[in-house]
């Protein structure tokens, strides 16, 4: 079994508690606005360009079947067939392949190198991405062999996958970050791509089975922090409770990454809110909430 | 940050205003009048009075603002040599740092040659090999210093104590008269610090008619009555602690113009003065700390002296130990920014989190204070070595991250630097350097055709750093076998234990722990390189190794998709890649056990260490090409560290790769520096978890880390290059933040961020 994972980021510190190494998967159902890991939202591999680590040697132009590289030195995603063979060939690393393949026992080795600093911390590994829990069979055989070596296991998701998917892991994840992005769906479905029925409906049975669950709440300025929409919100955690509250302010430190894949960055103009308002709506929830710095 | 008093601030509003330009020259010319007047004298006999007369006509002066009195020049005094005899030498006109360079080396063999005229030409050749070792950027290579005087004696015994000790070692009647004539000079010089001490104490007392202020007057009376009690005897209370620590530096300095002249554990000493004080209402918290922060003030005053201060460690029976003075220290070190004394802490797991939170402010302010250092892989180390637990426990640190069983070893930490990267460059260009003009011998010149496997390659550059290593260490030893006749230490020898005893110079053997060191730098660099020719040359067949070797005399030119393929494309040290990490284990370990089995001429061996100052940087400088893709004269990797730029897997794939080698061999210690953003520590979350990641790099095995918290300028240069920064780590949210994959706008608004999270 294979699955594309983009990145293993080790140190993680910000995705659950203690030292982790987060696994980005790829393929997510949906296409947020704000996303700071847009190559992760295709399931499939994508070239990437990083234009300052270009040295102009026309390595890529000379190896390329399909036409991407232009003399003018434009790069024509839309040819790309991922093949690959130019990110195989640049020598300043330039162009890489978002998405490479693994298996369960591939992954399993980089991800227990940090062990001792797992333990030290109250750290492990979490799965992410993208949507993690599309490739849900892959994830639980991992999760399983983690537990074996007392690693302890997150998954990150945005809960809109079939709840069975969500179950594979209830027995073998010790925490779950559910991201909330807005609570009315015609809102939700104008920033994701889709509604979010099916979101609610897994929050709710994922919290009834007694998970120990953290809620992600991305906030962009005048888009999905009004009081009003951030209540409702409060109000679903007053009735089904969590651990911990994470809001998340917007930053654009994904914009970039849209340019390297071809990409216009659909979150233009786009702000984080004041850290008072912040505040303001931390003060909405009956739990703990943790207001992620900038 | 808690203001300092007004005291404080007017010491440091005057700092720079002690400038000292005339003892330099005055020395030099006392020294060259005395041993022409004494020729025929032994060289204890002129050493001892050149001294002598050097401190009693030195300028000695006490303002009114002076807290503590002594080290009044703001000067660069440093350097590898105790004394300046070129007639042009003018501090001021050498650059900051002061580099060990091919003059002082040429000095040093000019004033050692005549001892060894009977020497054995080989020997000879050994001694000088040193200089043409500098010159080639082959070595580095320090005469002195780098050692931890006596302080704890000296403030415990006295002066009039010590020099009891002398007669009693002179009443022995087994002394020689080479022994005799030794002890003899160290009353000479003793008796002339006592009188130093005592200028001192009258300057004070004539300064309090230009006193501004009752207090000013109450501080120079306190001095005044401390440095004559401080000429005679023990100190008596916590001022006069800190002021005999203050007045033995600047004489020990005054003596051997080195650098690295470091003070060991001062929260130890000073400890229970402070508390003894406290309990019986002669002292306040308030005034105590307002002592530190003047004490380090004056250490300061001695320009890139690289005088070590450690903290923290434990108590002979291995229990945690700290105490107020330790988070005087620290505060100081926080509150007060200096670049010196250089603050180690030694660190353990059982610190307390408060202790814990004040260490990781000061971590944060961006200074590189303090370094933390592993008691577990240090004390084993020495053990190892052949220290008995009994004193392996007492440990401080010298100049950068050297442990030094304080006031009872002389091991001249900085003797020998070897070049890895510019072995290898020898062995690829027939034993002649690519930027210096200098010719270095192998053990096998090969011609590069021939050599048909990677395997034979690797093995022939172990056996030319096994090589190197025994012709380095060589050289040092013979050196050592008549430098202390050429310039003895003689007032640093009898702080130091058993100096007194043995009526022995400590570089002749008188200390009771003698080591010599060995010191590498560029492993990152040559690990790298070998992993590249290794994929280049004999598993790709992109290039023959005679061609790369053009390719490197020609620093890659017109070959910048293959510089870059070798930069980017090939394994590097430092990212948890099994092959790379383990041949740096390989060699490192490898080079420990060749080096920990030389002897030196003083009945121990040499301690291997594994950290580069800025000799990287200088090394660098004098290395061509390398394999790994970096240009000519670019700086070598620092210490331990993977290459500039080539860790790309974040710092727990660093320490893992670190922490492959056996710390425990590093007698003379390492260096792992890790870069983060200032405001990576804003976050609690980031606090906690960083103490965590210390911990588990010590549970490892690591030895000592350091930090270094980027500003701003670096943020830019990393815009500007981004290829040479793609270690720089700047978390927020769960983004891989690598700050240069981020666009323009965005690293402006991060350094213009950093900048304003750097002023919290």
């Amino acid at each position: 079994m294979q699955t594309a994972i983009t990145d293993i980021q080790k140190f993680s510190l910000d995705d659950g508690p203690g030292i982790r190494t987060t696994v980005f998967f790829k393929g997510c159902p949906l296409a947020c606005k704000w996303c700071h890991n847009p190559e992760c939202i295709r399931l499939d591999a994508q070239l990437r360009f990083a234009k300052n680590l270009c040295s102009h040697c026309g390595t890529c132009a000379s190896v390329c079947r399909s036409g991407v590289f232009g003399a003018d030195g434009t790069i024509r995603f839309a040819k790309c067939t991922a093949c690959g063979k130019c990110a195989e060939e640049c020598p300043s690393r330039a162009l890489t392949m978002a998405g490479k393949q693994y298996t369960v026992d591939m992954l399993l080795p980089e991800l227990l190198a940090d062990r001792a600093f797992y333990e030290n911390s109250g750290g492990g590994v979490t799965f992410s991405g993208g949507e993690p829990l599309l490739h849900a069979s892959f994830i639980a055989r991992a999760a399983q062999e983690l537990k074996k070596s007392g690693v302890s296991v997150a998954v990150d998701t945005c809960g809109d996958v079939p709840f069975e998917s969500i179950e594979a892991l209830l027995p073998l994840a010790d925490l779950f970050l559910y991201d909330i992005k807005a609570f009315s769906s015609g809102l939700h479905k104008a920033l994701t791509g889709r509604g979010n029925a099916r979101i609610i409906e897994n929050f709710k049975r994922l919290q009834k089975s007694g998970a120990r669950i953290w809620v992600r709440i991305p906030l962009v300025a005048g888009v999905n922090d009004s009081a009003k929409e951030v209540e409702h919100t409060a109000r679903l955690l007053h009735d089904f409770p969590v651990e911990l509250v994470e809001l998340l302010p917007y930053h654009n430190y994904g914009a970039s990454k849209y340019g390297a894949l071809g990409l216009s960055y659909p979150g233009e103009g786009f702000s984080a809110p004041t850290p008072e308002a912040l505040g303001m709506l931390a003060g909405l929830f009956p739990c703990s909430v943790r207001i992620k710095e900038q | 940050m808690s203001e300092p008093s007004i005291a404080v601030k007017n010491l440091l509003d005057h700092f720079s205003d002690n400038y000292d330009d005339e003892s330099l020259t005055l020395r030099k010319n006392i020294y060259r009048e005395t041993y022409l007047e004494f020729a025929d004298q032994s060289t204890y006999y002129k050493q001892a009075q050149a001294y002598a007369r050097f401190l009693a006509q030195k300028p000695v002066c006490v303002h009114p603002y002076d807290l503590l009195a002594g080290q009044i020049q703001h000067h660069n005094f440093t350097g590898s040599m105790p004394a300046k005899f070129a007639d042009d030498f003018d501090p001021r006109e050498h650059p900051v740092p002061r580099e060990p360079s091919v003059d002082d080396a040429r000095i040093e063999w000019e004033a050692c040659a005549p001892y060894l005229a009977d020497a054995p030409q080989e020997d000879r050749d050994a001694a000088y090999s040193l200089v043409s070792g500098v010159a080639g950027g082959l070595y580095t290579h320090t005469s002195i210093g780098h050692v931890i005087t006596g302080f704890r004696k000296v403030a415990h015994t006295g002066w009039n104590g010590l020099l009891e000790e002398i007669e009693s070692s002179l009443a022995d009647s087994g002394k020689n008269a080479e022994q005799r004539d030794y002890l003899c000079a160290m009353k000479t010089v003793l008796t002339a610090a006592q009188n130093y001490i005592l200028r001192y104490a009258r300057a004070a007392g004539d300064t309090i008619k230009d006193a501004q202020s009752e207090t000013q007057a109450q501080n120079l009376a306190r001095i005044a009555d401390a440095c004559r009690r401080l000429a005679q005897g023990p100190a008596s209370s916590f001022f006069e602690a800190v002021q005999s620590t203050v007045l033995l530096q600047e004489l020990v300095t005054m003596e051997i113009l080195s650098g690295s002249m470091s003070l060991g554990r001062m929260d130890q000493l000073f400890g229970p003065y402070y508390e003894a004080d406290l309990a019986a209402g002669r002292i306040t918290a308030e005034e105590a700390q307002e002592l530190i922060h003047a004490w380090r003030i004056k250490l300061a005053g001695l320009v890139n002296g690289y005088q070590n201060v450690a903290i923290g460690g434990c108590d002979r029976d291995g229990n945690f130990f700290a105490n107020d003075i330790t988070r005087m220290i620290l505060r100081s070190t926080h509150d007060v920014r200096l670049d010196q004394p250089l603050l180690s802490m030694r660190y353990s797991r059982k610190m307390d989190d408060a202790l814990w939170e004040e260490t990781l402010r000061v971590i944060e302010t961006g200074n590189g204070f303090p370094a933390l250092f592993s008691d577990g892989a240090i004390i084993k180390s020495r053990v190892d070595a052949g220290v008995p637990a009994d004193d392996a426990w007492d440990y401080g640190l010298v100049g950068c991250v050297e442990p030094c069983i304080q006031g009872r070893e002389y091991s001249n930490t900085e003797q020998m630097r070897l070049n890895w990267p510019l072995v290898l460059e020898l062995m690829l260009h027939g034993g002649k350097t690519l930027r210096t003009g200098e010719a270095f011998p192998l053990a096998n010149i090969r011609n590069l055709d021939e050599i048909q496997t990677f395997g034979e390659f690797l093995s022939w550059f172990k056996s030319e750093l096994a090589f190197h290593i025994q012709r380095g260490a060589h050289a040092v030893n013979v050196i050592d076998t008549v430098y202390h006749k050429a310039f003895p230490s003689i007032l640093l020898s009898a702080t130091l234990d058993d100096c007194i005893m043995r009526g022995q110079d400590a570089g002749a053997g008188g200390a009771k722990y003698r080591f010599s060191t060995f010191s590498n730098t560029g492993m990152a660099n040559a690990v790298d390189s070998l992993l590249a020719i290794k994929q280049m040359v004999f598993e790709n067949g992109m290039v023959t190794l005679p061609e790369l070797a053009c390719i490197l005399a020609r620093d890659f030119k017109g070959q910048e998709k293959l510089r870059l393929y070798a930069a980017n494309r090939c394994p590097k040290f430092g990212n948890g890649d099994p092959g790379a990490d383990g041949l740096m284990q390989e060699l490192v370990d490898f080079a420990s056990g060749i080096i920990t089995n030389i002897k030196n001429t003083r009945g121990f061996h040499f301690l291997p260490s594994y950290y580069s100052v800025y000799h990287h940087a200088s090394m660098g400088w004098m290395t061509g090409a390398t394999a790994d893709g970096r240009h000519a004269g670019v700086s070598l990797a620092n210490a331990l560290s993977p290459v500039q730029g080539a860790d790309s897997k974040g710092p727990t794939a660093v320490i893992g790769a670190v922490t492959r080698c056996d710390h425990t061999k590093f007698g003379n210690g390492m260096v792992l520096d890790l870069k983060f953003s200032p405001s990576f520590f804003h976050n609690p979350v980031h606090r906690a978890n960083f103490r965590s990641m210390i911990d588990t790099y010590f549970d490892q095995g690591g030895m000592e880390i350091q930090m270094n918290v980027i500003d701003r300028e670096t943020l830019t240069a990393a815009q500007k290059e981004p290829e040479k920064y793609k270690n720089l780590i700047v978390r927020v949210s769960g983004f891989s933040a690598y700050f240069v994959t981020l666009n323009r706008t965005l690293q402006d608004e991060i350094i213009a961020r950093t900048q304003y999270d750097g002023m919290g």
